[in-house]
Order: structure tokens, then C-alpha cells, then sequence
């Protein structure tokens, strides 16, 4: 980081000192707490007012129960659908079954421009232009609910309030998860590519790989985009290589592992 | 430094002596996350209200803040969950604004400091993720465990901003 952690310590450092920052602190806190103590008074008045109002009704009538409609549930569909209206997001079909190439997202821009949509969690963005368009979105993307949004184009979108939820009812998705904490892991950049990810998986492990071990596919195994190869011993993960798709069929970009 | 992070948030590991006095926590925090702060929003006032959030929501809760073993965990994260939604109510008005408002505050900021500007344009969590590592040398686990992300994301985070910064402030360089 070296260079560029000295420029930002130099930015940071613009902001100067102050020798009275606690006594600010300690106005402020003085100053929200009356202001507190005089919005408490005022809720308890309203709330006793209007609730006076409800009450006398609600006693006077019980309305009867409408009868129950029995629900089945459907099946999930096969894709979640997104419109992104140029100001917001919305999820018109949020839950979604992941299938062994990632997760199938339709994306309608009802606009005239050319959007960005993104998955926060994926940290990469598909540019959709007007109309209709699917993407498939594979890692850090497994079952459970996940952060989306569109936003201008070029440009991971800043602010993600909207969420999708992947469901695996067939295990299309195998967990990342190495067999030691994250904290303890390894990492490094990869610098090697080739047509069959396993091929460059062993590759990049170089002499990490002993007789006896496997590596096997995690996370979608047949997704068009990413791919990431573990290193298992003995039943235990131990080791994984990321990859993405490139000219020559896989670029490795990242590795990591316990020690 | 700010070693044992996830301690520090879990606060399961209560220190048996009794907690420091709030006022040396703040002397001894404030500084480090004023810096970080001001980074993340490119405003010294809004990262001055954001701290000063921060610490007050850790002065309400000191009894059992500062019985953790390392309280700055906590200060951290709370601070850049409050920058998020500071965020995320920016995003709200502007959408409600008939007029063209900022989406971000480092949008105004009137330095020509090329990172400032470099900085401005990463995405919220990139930036938040090379401030944590670079200004604060978190490890990328506990820059992570801050952002509630894989350490595996931070470092994919990390690489991108870099690279982001490295060419905005050469194409700066080239420019100027």
C-alpha cells in the first residue's frame, strides 16, 4: 500500500485537532437528553389524547372475522425479477432457486439510459440497458437473502436496500467455508490462467498439493463466470482458488487458506 | 494498532478490572476515527457529527461498552453503521428532490486533492474497506468483521479500490 497509505494518511491528516472535542460532547449529550425529557412529555400527552378516541369505538363494536382463504405455496420460481425505474429498485420477485450456474436475476430498466444492477454482496456490476435482461450471479452469492440494487451506469451502486432471497432446495450451492476461521487464513494473489479450472487450481497450490488430497468445485460448480476449486484433505477444506472467466477459459485472481 | 478486533466487538471476553474512564477512551479514540471518518465522508463536519454519534451512543452504553476487553471495536463499528444510514437517508432525500441534489458529500468538496476526489468515486464499500486497511491497518479479517464481510470480499475490495486510486491519481498526475 506503502505510497498510497502515505497519501491517505496525509489527506486524513488535513483534518487537524481540536482540544475541546469532549466538552462539545459532553454539551451535546446535555442537549439531547433535554431534548429528549421534553419529547417524552409531549408523546405521553398525545398518546393519551388519541388513545381515548380509539378506545370509546373499539368498544362500542366487534367486527366479525372474514373467512380464511386456503393458501398453497407455489414453487420458487426459476429467476428473480428487478425493475430499476432510474430512482429506485424493485423487487417484484424476490425469492428465487439457485441452480448449479449461480442464480438467475431478471432485470427490466424501465428507463431510456443504460443502468448499473448489482448484488452487494458480488462487489461487481452488470450494466442493463433499457428493456429486459437476465444475469447470473454466482459467488457470494449462496442461499439466504442478499442486497440489490440498479444506480447509474458504470458504477457499483452505492446504497442497497432492496434484498432477494435464494432458496436450495436441490444443494446447488457448496459453502466456501474453509475448516479454520477466516482470521487465521492465508491469502495471495494468483497470477495463473487455462482452460480447466482444476488444471490451474493445482497449479496455482503449487507444492500445497500432497499425495492424497482432492480438489473439488465449491460454490456453483457450473457457473459461466466464477469458479472457485477447493484443496480438501482428509474431508477438510483446507485451501481455495478463485477464479473468473477469461480468454483462455479461467483466470485465477485469488487464493487463501489455513496454514 | 487495533489487534484483537473480533474481541473487541463480541465483548465476550469482559476485562475483570474495571472499565476506563470514558473521557480517556475518547481522547485516546478520537483522533484515529476522526481521520478514518473524515475519509469516508470527504467532510470534517459530517464525520465530526458522525464520531460525535457514535460516541455518545458508547457513552449511554459505557457500563457494559468499556467492560469489553477492547472497546474500539465496537466504537468503529457503530461508527460506520451511522455513516451508512447517514447514507442511505442522503440517497432517500435525493430521490425525493424535484431538484438535482448530491448523492454524496465528497461531491462538494471544494479541495483539489486528486484523492480526495480518487476517493469520492470508489463505491462506499471500497472505500470503506481501503480506509480500514490502509489508514487504520486493520488485517482484511478484521476490516471484515467491521464491515460484516469475508475477509476474502475486503481483500477483493481492497484490490479494486487500489487499482481505482492508482489510476485516477495517475491520470491526475498526467493531467496536471
Amino acid at each position: 500500500m506503502d505510497d498510497l497509505a502515505d497519501r491517505l494518511r496525509r489527506l486524513a491528516d488535513q483534518v487537524g485537532d481540536d482540544d475541546a472535542a469532549f466538552d462539545r460532547l459532553r454539551a451535546l449529550r446535555d442537549r439531547r437528553a433535554r431534548s429528549r425529557r421534553v419529547l417524552a412529555g409531549m408523546v405521553a400527552l398525545v398518546v393519551a389524547v388519541a388513545g381515548s378516541y380509539v378506545a370509546y369505538p373499539a368498544f362500542r363494536e366487534r367486527p366479525t372475522a372474514a373467512p380464511v382463504a386456503s393458501v398453497t405455496s407455489p414453487q420458487p420460481p426459476a429467476a428473480a425479477l428487478v425493475v430499476c425505474d432510474g430512482r429506485t429498485t424493485r423487487i417484484e420477485v424476490g425469492d428465487v432457486v439457485a441452480r448449479p450456474e449461480g442464480v438467475r436475476v431478471d432485470v427490466i430498466n424501465t428507463t431510456d439510459r443504460t443502468l448499473a444492477f448489482a448484488a452487494s454482496d458480488t462487489d461487481e456490476f452488470h450494466d442493463v440497458p433499457p428493456g429486459s435482461s437476465t444475469f447470473v450471479e454466482s459467488f457470494f452469492f449462496g442461499p439466504g437473502p442478499h442486497f440489490v440494487s440498479c444506480g447509474p451506469e458504470g458504477r457499483l451502486p452505492g446504497y442497497f436496500e432492496q434484498q432477494i432471497h435464494v432458496l436450495d432446495p436441490n444443494d446447488a450451492w457448496i459453502s466456501l467455508d474453509l475448516v479454520c476461521p477466516g482470521s487465521e487464513q492465508w491469502g495471495s494473489d494468483v497470477g495463473v490462467s487455462g482452460s480447466d479450472p482444476v488444471s490451474l487450481a493445482r497449479e496455482a497450490l503449487g507444492d500445497r498439493v500432497r499425495p492424497g488430497d482432492e480438489l473439488r468445485f465449491a460454490g456453483y460448480p457450473a457457473s459461466p463466470t466464477r469458479r472457485v476449486v477447493v484443496l480438501v484433505r482428509g474431508d477438510e477444506p483446507i485451501a481455495e482458488v478463485w477464479m473468473k472467466a477469461a480468454e483462455e477459459g479461467w483466470a485465477g485472481y485469488l487464493m487463501n487458506g489455513c496454514p | 494498532m487495533l489487534g484483537a478486533f473480533m474481541e473487541r466487538m463480541d465483548g465476550a471476553a469482559a476485562a475483570s478490572s474495571s472499565p476506563p474512564a470514558f473521557e480517556d477512551f475518547f481522547e485516546a479514540e478520537r483522533p484515529r476515527l476522526l481521520r478514518a471518518l473524515y475519509l469516508l465522508t470527504g467532510s470534517r463536519e459530517e464525520a465530526e457529527e458522525v464520531l460525535q454519534d457514535a460516541f455518545l451512543a458508547l457513552w449511554e452504553r459505557w457500563e457494559r461498552v468499556g467492560a469489553m476487553q477492547q472497546p474500539a471495536g465496537y466504537l468503529y463499528r457503530t461508527a460506520l453503521n451511522m455513516h451508512r444510514s447517514r447514507l442511505r437517508r442522503t440517497l432517500r432525500a435525493a430521490r425525493r428532490a424535484v431538484t438535482r441534489t448530491r448523492d454524496d458529500p465528497f461531491a462538494e468538496i471544494e479541495e483539489g486533492d486528486a484523492l480526495a476526489r480518487a476517493l469520492a468515486d470508489l463505491s462506499p464499500r471500497r472505500r470503506e474497506a481501503v480506509v480500514l486497511t490502509g489508514l487504520l491497518d486493520l488485517s482484511s479479517s478484521e476490516a471484515g468483521a467491521l464491515m460484516g464481510i469475508a475477509d476474502v470480499t475486503v481483500r477483493r475490495l481492497v484490490q479494486g479500490g487500489r487499482e481505482e486510486l492508482r489510476r485516477a491519481l495517475s491520470e491526475a498526475d498526467r493531467d496536471g
